[in-house]
């Protein structure tokens, strides 16, 4: 470890987290403080106000449950389903024009929401999906499938073909040699897709504004823009509110970022 | 053949949603955008109208040009300092759960909080980074009032919430990639830098090839920094292609002109993607 | 396997939870109300929604979001006959939109009808077609006005000043602003004797709004011709730009919230700021400047006018309760209901609730703002207003940073207005 590599990760680390500091540093002021002129760099007069008033005036411990809970089914939904389509396109449909592939996988991600919401909006509500959970979960699915697929595949390309063929001549089966070979080493890319896929979900707004109303199924994003008003912003509540809504997140990320390096030595198969 | 089979039933699923997803709305702005919608009456159709005008309309063409830069730039940066962050954090170093869990906060935190909290930053009168430009040089710093700096500004916000997700793809690809080719390498003598621009980015490429897409498309369709910290201004600085559209559709009701401005931005967006993915293909 | 499991838990857990929305009949009607998040709404919320609910059995549910997404919401609902909601509040700059494209029921047939208490200003923004004014095209210009909306908190730009600086009277003429603003501003000690919004399109209009009318200027004629550029409104924008010196440097940034911060921090000595504001000043986790604000009618010129903004609210077409809705609109607009809402703090629509002695006393910025709602001046009726509104704003903000060259960018403004205009048919000739 060179101690230039360690300045650089250190000067990575302090342009990263000191935004992150100020949310922080202003979910912990009171309004008066937050436009305070010089800029206080740890809270003067310091208050859990605003924590407080989130959660008993604004509803958001419910918001936080829905997102977490919408999030987190369309994320697994779609992993599961879109590993096996990438599997499936990586081995089996190589030769797929590669242009094609990525057009049809875009184009979803390139249409402005404003463009989908109305057809979206009048399916949904056909089949009594508006302001449920489910009417989310299955949007978000649908939306995330592609792009799962998409990206697990490049995932799965990079895996010579001839790794799993040497375990079948072996006499594994194409099952055991997917689960003991193939999937331990795009695990690094299964847990960057997971993780990228749930904080896209999990932040999503604008389909979540239109597709529900009410606490029963809105999800942090529209209760926490809820919270820009006409004529002013409680800075404060919004910074407190960032701070929840980011704390799922991270501690999601913490428990999977070890997959993110390889875990076991799979040099050794040959 | 039965693995044939079993593919297309793997693939279905996602191939079908996808479809659904990219037909239905695309043909429903299709049909939006060869319309008028006066107040209170039934829609009209005017054919190509819309598009006529939108040829004559400097407006949005500027705000295309602008959200072509915002994306080019804020691509290109956040790629090389991504790639930059997972080589130097590709190996084992203490701390190292935390530390990548961190590096990746400021893309999990909602992007309409990020914006009100560089909003916060870079107010010329109570911000931050105003105050420290003051105290070193005794001239307060407008950022987001000043038509050259604006843009910028906007882009390095996006460069700080977004330069995380190329850092977690490509750290991934590393990690991902088989340990042979890189240990017969090394045995070969080959440099770190050989190792590195022969091996490395081109067993990289299809990873690169996605995350490169996956950002510029999201940031041809950025939104809620823009609408939080500066409006589209000062001037039209910052109008940026979906701030036009939303403006359009939404706040003046002209839901026949918006479509056919978001069709326009599809079709710029679908050009770009397939530039950038015939120049990957073409780099092997 | 592990993950199968997962699997089969989250969608167990998905599926019951859907459900257990499903199947939960209500014993009594729910009246749905949809609105965007202020403070001037809170009290309305937190107080007279509940009393509601127990005088009359009829419960509630609030929804907000923000301004530009409830926007949005109330538009799809509208559009496509949700039915989602029974009540919209609205921007009075709405109502033409809304009522225009039939998102709104009719309250005349709903039996409501107004009684003289109401203030005439507030009650006016009701009505489509307008009562006075130009018609927009499309709009019969003999057709009768109908009332589709009402009033349900008001709120106008009033003058926020300093008493400690301005003495206990307020500043009539704009002239008088100029002044003190040149004698007490000391920029290097942040001291500002004026604030504006100057945010391009909304923002920067609506703080230039009363400085238009009042140096004599309109933004159209009686035939929708722009006016933008008249003799009148260029001198408004030349008094506009001539306070730029005495005023914070960022202000091309700021909107309502940081020209409202200025002057809670104690930094500006005047600016004319939305009502709900009011409360805020004396309140010292918001403000440093407990006490020491004054209110009146932002001053005139040749003119002396306020600008409107309420709030207002409409039975939804697709209102799946609309008697209801009705009954809770009736119910609000009553005097005595008005008269206590007014002495909890909120901002009234009636004339005998602003002038309620146990009011005023608790808020005593009434007197002004019951003033500024009688020389109250909305924005043009028409439902492209906005896009116009965008148009003029940008050029003014162009204004702001060159701080100067008024008369080019007011004509570069109503030139590009005009051809909007045009486009969407506004001259038949």
């Amino acid at each position: 470890m060179t101690w230039v590599r360690v300045a650089l990760i250190v000067l990575a680390l302090l342009i990263t987290l000191l935004p992150v500091y100020w949310m922080v540093n202003t979910s912990l002021k009171t309004q008066v403080e937050v436009f305070t002129s010089p800029p206080t760099l740890v809270p003067q007069n310091p208050t859990l106000q605003n924590y407080i008033g989130l959660f008993t005036r604004r509803h958001l411990g419910k918001y936080l449950l829905n997102s977490i809970v919408i999030a987190g089914s369309a994320v697994l939904l779609s992993l599961l389903l879109g590993s096996l389509a990438a599997y499936a396109l990586a081995r089996f449909a190589r030769d797929l024009g590669e242009q094609k592939l990525n057009f049809w996988v875009l184009a979803p991600r390139m249409i402005p929401p404003v463009a989908l919401v109305v057809p979206l909006f009048l399916i949904l509500q056909k089949f009594g999906l508006i302001n449920r959970q489910l009417g989310l979960i299955l949007v978000y699915t649908a939306f995330n499938l592609p792009f799962v697929a998409w990206m697990m595949r490049s995932f799965f390309l990079e895996i010579p073909v001839d790794l799993e063929e040497a375990a079948m001549v072996d006499g594994a089966s194409r099952l055991r040699s997917f689960r003991e070979i193939v999937l331990p080493l795009v695990a690094p890319g299964m847990a960057a897709t997971a993780i990228f896929s749930l904080i896209i979900t999990y932040n999503e707004f604008f389909f979540a504004l239109i597709l529900t109303s009410t606490p029963r199924a809105a999800t942090l994003p529209v209760g926490t823009a809820a919270l820009i008003g006409k004529t002013q912003t409680l800075y404060g509540e919004m910074a407190a509110a960032g701070v929840v809504a980011a704390v799922p997140l991270v501690i999601f990320a913490l428990l999977v970022q070890r997959h993110l390096v390889r875990g076991l030595t799979m040099g050794a198969v040959k | 053949m039965r693995a044939k089979r079993l593919s297309w039933a793997l693939i279905a699923p996602t191939a079908l949603f996808a479809l659904a997803m990219t037909v239905l709305p695309l043909g429903y702005s299709l049909l939006t955008s060869f319309q008028e919608f006066p107040l209170g009456r039934a829609p009209v159709f005017v054919g190509l109208q819309n598009y006529r005008n939108l040829l004559q309309d400097n407006n949005f063409q500027n705000s295309l040009i602008t959200t072509l830069i915002f994306t080019v730039a804020a691509t290109a940066v956040e790629f090389v300092l991504g790639l930059g962050l997972a080589l130097l954090l590709k190996d084992e170093f203490p701390f190292q759960g935390v530390i990548r869990s961190s590096l990746i906060i400021p893309m999990v935190i909602a992007p309409v909080v990020v914006g009100i909290i560089w909003r916060l930053l870079y107010n010329a009168d109570v911000g931050l980074f105003s105050f420290l430009v003051q105290t070193l040089t005794g001239k307060s710093l407008s950022v987001l009032s000043n038509t050259s700096l604006a843009l910028p500004a906007l882009i390095l916000v996006d460069i700080w919430e977004w330069t995380p997700f190329m850092f977690l793809i490509l750290l991934a690809g590393i990690q991902s990639l088989p340990t042979e080719p890189f240990e017969a390498a090394r045995v070969d003598g080959a440099s770190a830098w050989n190792i590195f621009v022969h091996l490395t980015l081109p067993m990289l490429r299809p990873v690169i090839a996605v995350a490169v897409l996956i950002r510029a498309l999201d940031a041809f369709t950025v939104f809620d920094q823009v609408f939080v910290l500066t409006q589209g201004g000062p001037g039209t600085a910052t109008e940026v292609a979906t701030l036009m559209i939303y403006k359009t559709a939404f706040r003046f009701s002209q839901f026949g002109y918006g479509a056919a401005m978001a069709v326009a931005l599809l079709l710029l967006v679908a050009c770009f993607s397939t530039a950038v993915t015939r120049a990957f293909k073409g780099a092997s | 396997m592990l993950r199968r499991q997962f699997l089969k838990n989250s969608l167990g857990a998905a599926s019951a939870v859907a459900l257990s929305g499903c199947g939960s009949r209500e014993s009594r009607v729910q009246l749905t109300f949809g609105s965007y998040a202020d403070p001037g709404v809170d009290i309305l919320k937190d107080e007279f929604l509940p009393e509601f609910e127990k005088a009359t059995g009829i419960a509630t549910e609030w929804v907000e979001a923000d301004f530009s997404g409830w926007f949005q919401k109330a538009l799809n609902d509208g559009e496509t006959k949700a039915g989602a909601f029974d009540i919209y509040v609205m921007d009075d700059l709405w109502v033409p939109r809304f009522a225009g494209a039939g998102y709104l029921a009719n309250l005349e047939e709903l039996g409501f009808q107004p009684d003289p208490d109401f203030l005439p200003t507030a009650i006016d923004l009701g009505y489509w077609p307008p009562k006075t004014g130009p018609r927009q095209p499309g709009v019969d210009p003999a057709a009768k006005p109908t009332l589709f909306s009402l009033p349900i908190v008001s709120d106008v730009q009033i003058l926020f000043y300093r008493r400690d600086v301005f003495g206990n009277t307020p500043p009539v003429a704009w002239e008088d602003i100029a002044r003190v603003a040149r004698e007490h501003s000391n920029p290097a000690q942040r001291k500002f004797g004026w604030v504006t919004r100057g945010v391009r399109g909304n923002p920067i209009m609506n703080s230039f709004f009363v400085l238009l009318h009042d140096f004599g200027g309109t933004e159209f004629d009686e035939q929708w011709r722009v006016t933008f550029n008249s003799p009148q409104a260029i001198e408004a924008l030349e008094f506009y730009l001539s306070l730029l010196p005495y005023e914070p440097e960022g202000v091309a940034e700021f909107d309502s919230d940081q020209e409202g911060e200025t002057l809670l921090q104690g930094n500006a000595l005047a600016a004319t700021i939305w009502t709900g504001w009011c409360r805020q000043t004396d309140d010292p986790s918001r403000s440093r400047v407990v006490n020491k604000i004054g209110f009146a009618v932002p001053p005139g010129h040749e003119k002396r006018v306020a600008k409107l903004g309420l709030f207002m609210a409409g039975v939804a077409a697709s209102a799946p309760h609309k008697k209801e809705a009705a009954e809770f609109l009736k119910w609000f607009s009553r005097s005595d209901v008005q008269v206590r809402f007014a002495r909890a703090g909120g901002i009234p629509f009636k004339t005998s609730a602003f002038k309620d002695e146990q009011a005023r006393s608790n808020s005593r910025w009434l007197d002004a703002i019951l003033d500024a709602m009688t020389v109250g001046v909305p924005s043009p009726r028409t439902s492209d207003w906005s896009k116009v509104e965008d148009i003029l704003g940008t050029h003014l903000n162009l204004a702001l940073l060159d701080k100067g060259k008024a008369k080019q960018h007011l004509d570069a403004a109503s030139a590009e207005a005009t051809a909007f205009l045009k486009s969407v048919g506004y001259y038949a000739s």
